[in-house]
């Protein structure tokens, strides 16, 4: 048997992150780059400090945006070899009501934008024959925010219980396994990461009381977001697709 | 002590449902008319509706009123929820069945292929409008501190597709393989979530919000060899009938379910148990 370690490393890989303007997008990005992946990446707006190889403009707004954007990935990296949609993880409008208009712009963004997104750089993968897609949201795919940890939080409560905020974060959880029956005909993946909320980035006593109801008494740190996209990027993850990997110290779990 | 049965009485309760005439729709008006429930159908045409209305009235001895609705028009989803609450006084469950199926020129025979504008109008008219009609019932219930909403979810939403079952001829592969599978895919996964992250919403007012989620429909459409192929993947050896989805609806709106909240429940013959 070869030496396992390999299997992690994206050295000589190529990888795509779309929406890394984000939450947890900069974390995505430095992930992929110290397991020796080249990046590219594309959104609103530039990382600081982490556009990477290349940045291309792109707002999840139509299909023409997302046929550029692979043709412009496909042209400035060769192959695709990895792509990592981000969008899921956008802030939606605070609070519970809002107007058809709102929800409806938000959802054709989020939701519409990753269809067509995947549809178009997917389309690149096929015809290589490899690639792997990888689907990024948080805990809110799979189980409903607590309102119990947001004491002491009212703004965090008014972002996190969001109208649309679970429809959209939730919405690849099964399309990861409905694109993968495809793309596994061209000899691609599809899987998402659902993650716990960042540590160091949320008031404190909304960081006490997550991780009291987690099974490993913390939140998630940059080293978690980075080991669980190579896995998923990488070919340690070969045999793996249509998951939605849970990476929040087993919070979901109980 | 209390008798089982009253629970599942929806006697005085005023229900307000969306694809009530069709399909799985009709299999829960039928559960809510038979438990006695104050109806409101919402109807594209009140017109066409009207014979419906008034068979359905006479025969179980309710009150059943068509309210004109049209899923793409978000002026007609906020009228149809004035009209219901100003006639009936309350909203008590709010039955959410219908569907768009949005087609397009540009669809090609895959998911691959979906057309651009269909993505968009199926992420408006199904997503953005469902969210749009729940918020709208749960702001009468918060007030009302009770009250049960029931979408509709599907099987598709739950897991991939098996894709031999769709190597027949003459299926209609809509919600599947063909062009929309993907937007019906993300649209379905994403309520299911969400009905986990509204019910944790609205818990704290005493408003519950449940999914159910079918599988295939015997239906009209369903050709003979896809209702072979499909059933064999079931455990009970068979597509679902409108009826299968009655008990659970009513059982999700009436006090029977009065400590259901948060769930997708499939209803899929045990197809995604295999």
């Amino acid at each position: 048997m070869q030496n396992l370690l390999t299997a992690f490393s994206l050295s000589g890989k190529n990888a795509l992150v779309v929406g890394g303007e984000h939450p947890y997008g900069m974390e995505l990005i430095a992930g992929l780059q110290a397991a020796g992946a080249r990046v590219w990446t594309a959104g609103s707006a530039p990382v600081d400090g982490a556009s990477g190889e290349g940045f291309f403009p792109y707002r999840h707004a139509n299909a023409d945006e997302a046929e550029a954007l692979a043709a412009w990935a496909k042209n400035a990296m060769g192959t695709v070899d990895v792509l990592v949609e981000n969008v899921l993880n956008m802030d939606t409008a605070p609070g519970w009501s809002h107007d058809f208009d709102t929800i409806n712009a938000q959802a054709q963004t989020a939701m519409g934008g990753m269809i067509l997104t995947v549809q178009a750089v997917g389309r690149v993968m096929a015809a290589q024959g490899h690639g792997s897609v990888i689907l990024s949201t948080d805990y809110g795919a799979l189980v409903g925010y607590d309102p119990h940890n947001y004491g002491g939080c009212p703004e965090l409560y008014e972002r996190d219980f969001s109208l649309l905020r679970g429809y959209v974060r939730g919405s690849c959880v099964n399309y990861a396994r409905q694109a993968a029956g495809f793309l596994g005909e061209h000899g691609c993946r599809c899987n998402a990461l659902a993650f716990a909320p960042m540590a160091g980035k949320q008031p404190k006593s909304f960081e006490e009381a997550f991780a009291a109801h987690s099974q490993i008494k913390r939140l998630a740190t940059a080293e978690d977001i980075a080991a669980a996209v190579t896995f998923l990027a990488s070919d340690a993850s070969a045999y793996v697709t249509g998951i939605t990997l849970p990476v929040d110290g087993g919070y979901t779990a109980k | 002590m209390f008798n089982t049965y009253d629970l599942f009485s929806m006697k005085g309760r005023n229900v307000l449902i969306t694809g009530g005439r069709v399909m799985y729709g009709l299999g829960a008006t039928m559960a809510l008319a038979d438990a006695g429930a104050n109806l409101y159908l919402a109807s594209h045409s009140v017109e066409s509706a009207r014979e419906f209305v008034e068979q359905l009235s006479s025969e179980k001895g309710i009150k059943v009123t068509a309210v004109p609705f049209d899923q793409g028009d978000p002026a007609s989803i906020d009228a149809m929820f004035q009209t219901v609450i100003a006639d009936g006084g309350s909203l008590d469950a709010f039955i959410h069945c219908s569907r768009t199926i949005p087609t397009s020129a540009k669809n090609g025979p895959t998911p691959w292929d979906t057309g651009d504008d269909a993505v968009e109008a199926n992420v408006r008219t199904n997503s953005a409008a469902t969210i749009r009609m729940v918020q709208l019932a749960g702001e009468q219930m918060i007030k009302q501190r009770s009250g049960s909403i029931v979408v509709f979810g599907s099987m598709m939403g739950l897991i991939g597709v098996e894709k031999h079952n769709y190597d027949v001829p003459e299926q209609n592969t809509f919600g599947a393989v063909g062009a929309g599978g993907h937007t019906y895919a993300v649209d379905k996964s994403g309520l299911t979530a969400w009905v986990r992250h509204a019910a944790s919403y609205y818990g704290q007012y005493g408003v519950r919000i449940n999914a159910v989620c079918p599988g295939g429909l015997n239906s009209h459409r369903t050709s003979e060899e896809f209702a072979r192929q499909y059933s064999k993947h079931t455990q009970l050896g068979r597509l679902a009938n409108q009826e299968d989805v009655s008990g659970l609806i009513l059982t999700l709106a009436s006090d029977a379910g009065a400590y259901l909240t948060g769930l997708s429940i499939p209803i899929d013959g045990g197809y995604t148990a295999l």
